[in-house]
């Protein structure tokens, strides 16, 4: 059951030191090899398949990549302005891909509790992410406000990385127009989960953009505290933020501020924009800041003449 | 091919292996001793220490294709050095036992010792050799095994650096209250005890400074330091995954759990999302707003395990901080973040009675995100409560079982009316005498009796005394009651008392001719400045609060405190001893 004869080089010197690899060895080892491959191979196979079973599923095609937010008061508002808001929007999203979110407000009224009812844009937002759970940034604006300039794209115009990076307004103070707290001076555009802008007194709640994650949704629950909405802030939400931004780092370490007027131009006839804050033809977006809570203003009468250059503009394509 | 295959069979290996060639089969190949046989079998001296010369000579076997690896080699030396304990392998190739069932030893010893004649002071040598290292052995097994276990642990390889636990310590030690002996006897032990868990299983542990702080006091939040030092330590142990913060007033029962095998191993079996399986708090969960994305509604969470940041427990009154872990995350960042609020304490602080634990309850109601990253254990796992907290005793949901072995017991309330270290102590011994190796258990089983008598009657901890420690002040928390921490020390108080030198702090009537008097007496007396010295600026630290706290009311409210300094004041001067000694001497 051995070997007839010994291999040779084995027999020449039975005490002498041996070659370090005899014949058989190197093949026991070149099996151990093989097996010890085959098996290895078989793990990593099995542990990707294992992976893409249990990992995040992939986007579904055609998701919008940014899902415009707007909170719609019908019962405040006729319902011919309202359509021109919607009408404006849906042209805007349909060039760029994006989609279109409007909540009605009377249904977050309940969740509420009798807070002021600018709270609902919280909620709002909220749902617009559970309702397009793959999109990835969210863009609250204002009802009262118009796309002016519907050829730029969110991403050209503010979400690219190096758009961004230079958009970014470091180690400022983050609420105006003297707050000890300032924006971090070290924050990478790839960091930043929240952009929003400041006009000459807080954060603007009303125009922001937001990415979806984790850090959205603890950033809208914590924002929606029912402690918060019952402290009587004056400017309800709006200075909700801004507390939230100043006392909670993990909060402003995501936070962008951009200037006024990328996102947020205000109207001639609007209040409190910062020194280049006010519309200037070309910009993105027109917002008529106020026109809703200022007694004597009208939203309707004041996006009339901008909702009709726009609607010439786009017979004009 | 079969002659490679290195396990003889019984009935064919007869064919290869002789009896005085293989001292034992099954650990040398059948090619290597045939292949030895010329050289052995040709002289008549033993084959055993042929081999094991040239094996000196050579260093390792030439034709094993098997026992290449240093310890099969050793293995064999030994196994051919001694004789005596040899298997007779020759005639019954591996199995020890004979048909009858008897080991063979000592017939095979003789029989294989007859071959040995020259070489046998030599083998003696070995053997003796042999016996001192293995003695050696035993001896480094018995002393530095657990040492070495514990260095492993500790090191990369061990998961012993994941874990931090945070102790809480000197939380009698603040402003409001002095420490007496048996709040240092409480706080040494329960560090012993948790340093020695830790030490066992390579954890770190951090032991942190409860002392009221100034900052946090100005701040409106007193008792907030968890938040903060959980963050500090976050930062300090920047390799540590899971962050166990834990009372002072607790004891590790059973050090020999991991934490691992205990409780992470199995979150996903032994945790709870659900808050519905036990809800003393009645918490409406899962929310139902419409807004909510499906995780945040779902009861469950997303029902992975990797997602859950924060284990608690809950006892008969809702959340329980006193032992809770936290996983390094995002999440917990933001959690520890959002925990402390301004806006939120301002409103609430006159109803949250636990702090920061009604504030962490407030935030798991209102705000989904924390819902979905939080999982809560069955208390006994890691928070069992003895008889006295959450009723007498044998709920099977809150109070420690003895025989169930629970892992950690806390003592929680045990300020309020009951005696911490009579249940510490307590308990101590009880982990000790259920925790006896079985050395102790045969040598002194009878010294636990009486122990394990008294643990019996744990219904009634607060009345069994630790004898050693008896002293005037047992009873102060008893009388202190829930008002305790507001009660100021004062020259009358039975604490203070008890803390009294028995020398008096006084020159009259010491013989100044005994030295041993003459110094008790220097010592008390300074002993009694700086009291005093400390006492006033005791209730100068007060009166400050006070002042803060009141505002513009400060005249009115804080003017007790105020006249109480004013008194102190004067004295608040060290003034030394040897002005009284100087006059004593000039009346003299």
């Amino acid at each position: 059951m051995q070997f007839a004869v010994p291999p040779r080089r084995n027999l020449q010197s039975p005490y002498g030191r041996a070659p370090r690899f005899s014949l058989q060895r190197r093949k026991q080892l070149k099996a151990v090899g093989i097996l010890a491959f085959a098996l290895l191979a078989v793990f990593f196979l099995l542990s990707q398949l294992f992976y893409t079973s249990t990992g995040t599923s992939a986007v579904p095609a055609g998701t919008p990549s940014v899902v415009i937010v707007t909170v719609l008061d019908r019962a405040l508002f006729s319902d011919a302005y309202i359509q021109k808001i919607i009408k404006n929007r849906e042209d805007y999203a349909k060039r760029h891909g994006y989609t279109n979110y409007f909540a009605n407000l009377a249904d977050y009224e309940p969740s509420l509790e009798g807070a002021p009812r600018s709270w609902a844009l919280i909620p709002a937002v909220r749902h617009a992410m559970a309702s397009n759970p793959y999109s990835k940034f969210f863009f609250h604006l204002d009802a009262h406000a118009l796309f002016m300039n519907p050829s730029q794209s969110l991403e050209s115009h503010v979400l690219d990385k190096s758009r961004l990076e230079s958009l970014m307004r470091k180690d400022v103070p983050v609420v105006p127009p003297d707050s000890i707290i300032k924006t971090y001076a070290h924050l990478r555009a790839e960091d930043v989960d929240l952009i929003v802008s400041t006009d000459s007194d807080d954060l603007s709640s009303g125009s922001f953009l937001i990415r979806q994650g984790e850090f959205s949704r603890f950033f809208l629950d914590i924002w929606f505290d029912p402690l918060y909405r019952s402290y009587n802030f004056a400017r309800a939400e709006t200075h909700s933020l801004d507390h939230l931004v100043q006392w909670h780092p993990t909060i402003l370490a995501r936070l962008a501020l951009i200037p006024q007027r990328a996102i947020n131009a205000y109207s001639r006839d609007s209040t409190g924009a910062v020194a280049d804050g006010t519309y200037k033809d070309g910009d993105l977006i027109i917002r008529f800041n106020g026109c809703d809570t200022e007694l004597s203003r009208s939203c309707e009468k004041e996006m009339d003449p901008y909702y009709h250059l726009w609607a010439k503009n786009l017979k004009n394509e | 091919m079969s002659s490679g295959s290195p396990s003889p069979r019984p009935d064919g290996g007869r064919g290869w292996s002789t009896p005085s060639l293989t001292p034992h089969s099954g650990r040398s190949t059948p090619r290597s001793s045939e292949l030895l046989t010329p050289a052995s079998v040709s002289s008549n001296i033993s084959w055993a220490s042929a081999k094991a010369k040239s094996e000196e000579v050579r260093g390792y076997p030439s034709f094993a294709t098997r026992n290449n690896g240093f310890f099969s080699r050793s293995k064999r030396q030994i196994s051919a050095t001694l004789p005596r304990w040899r298997s007779p392998s020759g005639y019954d190739d591996y199995a020890e036992k004979d048909e009858k069932g008897v080991y063979p030893y000592y017939g095979a010893g003789r029989r294989g010792c007859s071959p040995f004649g020259s070489g046998r002071s030599v083998l003696r040598r070995k053997r003796m050799r042999l016996f001192v290292v293995m003695l050696l052995g035993l001896i480094g097994y018995l002393y530095m095994w657990s040492a070495l276990v514990e260095r492993y642990r500790r090191s990369p390889f061990g998961n012993g650096r994941k874990f931090v636990i945070v102790l809480e310590s000197n939380i009698e030690g603040g402003v409001m209250e002095l420490k007496g002996a048996r709040e240092w006897a409480v706080e040494r032990n329960s560090i012993a005890n948790k340093a020695a868990y830790a030490k066992r299983w390579g954890y770190d542990l951090e032991v942190v400074n409860m002392l009221a702080k100034k900052r946090y006091s100005h701040e409106w939040r007193e008792g907030w330091e968890k938040v903060d030092i959980i963050r500090e330590t976050m930062g300090k142990y920047p390799h540590a995954e899971w962050f166990w913060w834990i009372d002072l007033n607790t004891w590790v029962m059973e050090e020999s759990y991991s934490l691992q095998d205990h409780l992470f191993n199995r979150l996903s079996d032994i945790t709870y999302r659900d808050i519905n399986v036990y809800n003393p708090l009645n918490i409406s969960h899962p929310p139902t707003e419409p807004y909510l994305d499906e995780v945040s509604r779902s009861a469950t969470g997303d029902g992975d395990v990797s997602s859950i940041n924060m284990v608690l427990t809950q006892d008969c009154g809702g959340f329980n901080l006193g032992s809770f872990f936290l996983r390094r995350s995002l999440w917990s960042e933001r959690l520890l973040d959002s925990w402390w609020d301004p806006i939120l304490y301002e409103q609430k602080h006159m109803q949250w009675e636990h702090k920061e634990q009604d504030a962490l309850e407030n935030l798991y109601i209102s705000q989904p995100w924390v819902r979905s990253s939080t999982a809560f254990l069955p208390q006994r796992y890691a928070n069992a409560f003895p008889p006295g907290a959450c009723g007498a005793g044998g709920d099977p949901e809150v109070h420690y079982s003895e025989a169930e072995r629970d892992f950690v017991v806390n003592m929680a309330g045990c300020k309020f009316g009951r005696d911490c270290w009579a249940e510490m102590h307590e308990y101590r011994e009880l982990s000790k005498k259920l925790n006896r190796t079985w050395w102790e258990q045969v040598v002194m089983p009878s010294s636990y009796t009486s122990r394990s008598t008294t643990a019996a009657r744990s219904t009634q901890f607060h009345h069994t005394l630790d004898p050693t420690l008896t002293s005037p002040y047992l009873n102060r928390n008893a009388q202190g009651g829930g008002n305790e921490r507001t009660k100021m020390p004062t020259p009358e108080s039975a604490s203070f008392l008890a803390k009294k030198p028995t020398v008096a702090p006084t020159y009259d009537g010491v013989d100044f001719e005994d030295n041993v008097a003459v110094h008790n007496a220097r010592d008390a007396i300074i002993r009694e400045q700086w009291v005093r010295s400390m006492m006033s600026r005791l209730v100068g630290e007060e009166l400050g609060k006070c002042y803060h706290r009141e505002g513009v009311n400060h005249m009115e409210k804080c003017g007790v405190l105020r006249e109480k300094y004013f008194e102190l004041l004067s004295e608040r001067k060290i003034k030394g001893y040897l002005g009284q000694e100087k006059n004593v001497f000039e009346k003299a």
